[in-house]
């Protein structure tokens, strides 16, 4: 308390409007740097030209093989990280703010040990489902079960949401291995522990179609709670003296959230630590309430996620880490870093 | 703005906790609630804030049922301050003054025109009332006890509320942070239900009080009329004198050992 110096006192904020178009311009500049990256030589300007090409510029595409690479295989990987890394940077943001806890992240309530069982159980059991629906109903199954445990034991207070979802993650995890345990073959083996570990490799337009149409829905719709949520900085009770209607408010933004994570884990598995990390960093710097957060820690969480899978599908070219992975090779270190920076945050 | 408790009773987890209240906020005045811990206080102002319903009995607020007018109808009119409390993410002193203008706006949606650029001015006024002119960009984690209940003071002004509700302000405070934070709240010249538990404290500040025990009133009066050896010993179990302060000629009690 005696020994805080200004900087940690008092904190510039930099201007919201100048923060979002940077982020803007810096998504738009790595989407298109990130396509040409790869095995095969893609320079920027071919890039650009398919691209462009494609969303019908009058600009000539480059031959077809390049145009191929770009258009259908790169772009709507690139995209999908882009959606998902958005989609988690605000789910993550939104899950903290709701249970205010600094390590909820999107799969709080046993989202992603869901997905993961329903996805499991496509790939080793051979049902005849498409995988993403899969996962996606067994997030949201996880989740129904997460809150008729926390509510059975009265009502919705982040603690018992906290320790519900854990319930049901490590139940679901189980459950996953014993799966595994008795069926898996190596080659599912490989696939299954890819998919955990989260990874948008398979990732197709259906894929940027169906992670997007969530992302902008949900994200309208928590853009527009913005308010609502900063209430809760100061708990469940300052909330509804300021007019909130806290159990109302938290069942909605909680199935808004577990919509739009759910539509993420379906088409990239369970990606760690971007919902967990990013908030905290962007909070930092731009400033907690969401009006200024949730925008900047979607930019923010596209970006990351566009590079992350990048470096995962370039550094050990041709094999490709699972994207998890790199984001948890880069998040742990910036949390630690995040968290020296914070002395007073307990 | 008239408030009463209307036969209020209130119970969690099978356990009754306010047990049939009725008085009225006198208008324009600081009044004490007092009375042992357990004896109902936090809950009976989480009722008189609306926060939470009455199993019985009506709490209303210009002769209409607080419980049933709109969320935000009810927080433009009532401002409640809980004991110390901690944000869960690093907000300025700004952004804390700012929650007070959340029920005054929509609920939905993107600012209107304008109304960002006046509710900062707004706020900046309210922080220079509570004597934190200059404090905006301030970290409100790093600030003291005391710095941290103005600002909360500050926020609740934000709301612009006609009746100020405040539960322990001075928890964990300094004698002298005490003292300034009830000295501040008294200049707002707002009418004011303050739960205490230093009996000193509310015989020198409150115009009123009303004494709880158990869940019920037991007491309700000038503090002069109320503080008395006999209700001290009854409720609190403790034997007290009461004396005049040598410089108010307030009441002033001092306790004996037990």
């Amino acid at each position: 308390m005696t020994t805080t110096t200004d900087a940690t006192t008092r904190r510039a904020r930099v201007p919201l409007s100048v923060a979002l178009a940077g982020l803007a311009v810096l998504l738009v500049v790595s989407v298109v740097v990130a396509v040409t990256f790869g095995p095969a030589d893609v320079t920027a300007a071919e890039a650009f030209a398919s691209i462009a090409h494609h969303l019908g510029l009058p600009v000539d595409a480059p031959d077809r093989l390049t145009d191929a690479i770009v258009w259908e295989l790169r772009t709507p990987r690139t995209l999908t990280a882009a959606v998902v890394g958005a989609g988690l940077g605000l789910a993550g943001a939104v899950m903290q703010s709701l249970t205010r806890n600094p390590l909820a992240d999107p799969y709080l309530l046993g989202l992603s040990s869901g997905a993961s069982l329903g996805a499991v159980a496509v790939l080793v059991l051979g049902l005849a489902v498409a995988l993403p629906a899969a996962a996606f109903v067994g997030a949201l199954a996880a989740l129904a079960l997460s809150l008729a445990i926390a509510r059975a034991a009265g009502s919705l207070t982040p603690t018992r949401m906290v320790l519900a979802g854990l319930a049901v993650s490590q139940l679901c995890a189980a459950a996953t291995s014993v799966v595994i345990f008795w069926t898996a073959t190596g080659d599912s083996y490989r696939e299954i522990v890819t998919w955990l570990l989260g990874s948008v490799a398979g990732a197709d337009w259906g894929s940027v179609g169906l992670s997007a149409v969530a992302l902008v829905v949900v994200g309208l719709a928590l853009l527009a709670s913005a308010p609502t949520l900063d209430a809760f900085a100061f708990g469940d009770t300052a909330a509804a003296s300021l007019g909130v209607h806290v159990e109302r408010t938290r069942w909605s933004l909680l199935a808004a959230v577990a919509l739009l994570t759910g539509a993420m884990v379906a088409v990239s598995g369970a990606i760690g630590f971007v919902g967990l990390v990013l908030p905290h960093g962007v909070r930092l710097v731009l400033g907690a309430p969401h009006r200024r957060l949730l925008p900047a820690v979607a930019l923010t969480g596209a970006v990351f996620l566009v590079w992350a899978d990048t470096l995962a599908r370039t550094v050990f070219d041709p094999r490709e880490l699972p994207v998890g992975v790199v984001t948890a090779l880069v998040g742990v270190p910036v949390f630690v870093v995040l968290l020296r920076r914070r002395g007073s945050w307990s | 703005m008239e408030l009463s408790a209307r036969d209020v009773s209130w119970g969690a987890g099978g356990r009754v906790i306010v047990d049939g209240v009725s008085f009225a906020v006198p208008e324009g005045r600081v009044t004490g609630l007092l009375g042992p811990n357990g004896a109902g206080k936090s809950s009976l102002l989480r009722l008189l804030a609306g926060v939470a319903v009455p199993d019985g009995g009506v709490v209303l607020a210009d002769a209409t049922i607080l419980h049933e007018l709109p969320r935000r109808e009810r927080a433009r009119r009532l401002a409640l301050l809980e004991q110390e409390t901690h944000p869960s993410v690093p907000l300025t002193v700004l952004d804390v003054v700012l929650l007070g203008r959340i029920p005054h706006h929509s609920g939905w949606g993107l600012p209107r025109a304008g109304e960002e650029s006046r509710d900062a001015e707004l706020a900046v006024r309210c922080l220079a009332t509570v004597g934190l002119g200059g404090f905006e960009g301030r970290e409100f984690a790093t600030l003291s006890g005391g710095e941290r209940q103005r600002v909360q003071v500050a926020r609740a002004l934000a709301q612009e509320p006609r009746l100020l509700l405040l539960d322990e302000p001075t928890n964990h405070l300094d004698v002298a942070a005490q003292l300034s934070l009830l000295s501040l709240v008294r200049s707002l010249e707002l009418t004011t239900v303050a739960a205490l538990h230093d009996l000193n404290l509310a015989a020198s500040w409150c115009d009123h009080v009303v004494v709880l025990d158990a869940g019920r009133v037991v007491a309700d009066g000038a503090p002069r009329d109320v503080l008395t050896p006999e209700l001290v010993e009854r409720v609190y179990g403790v034997r007290a004198h009461v004396l005049d302060h040598p410089g108010t000629g307030r009441p002033l009690i001092a306790f004996d050992s037990p």
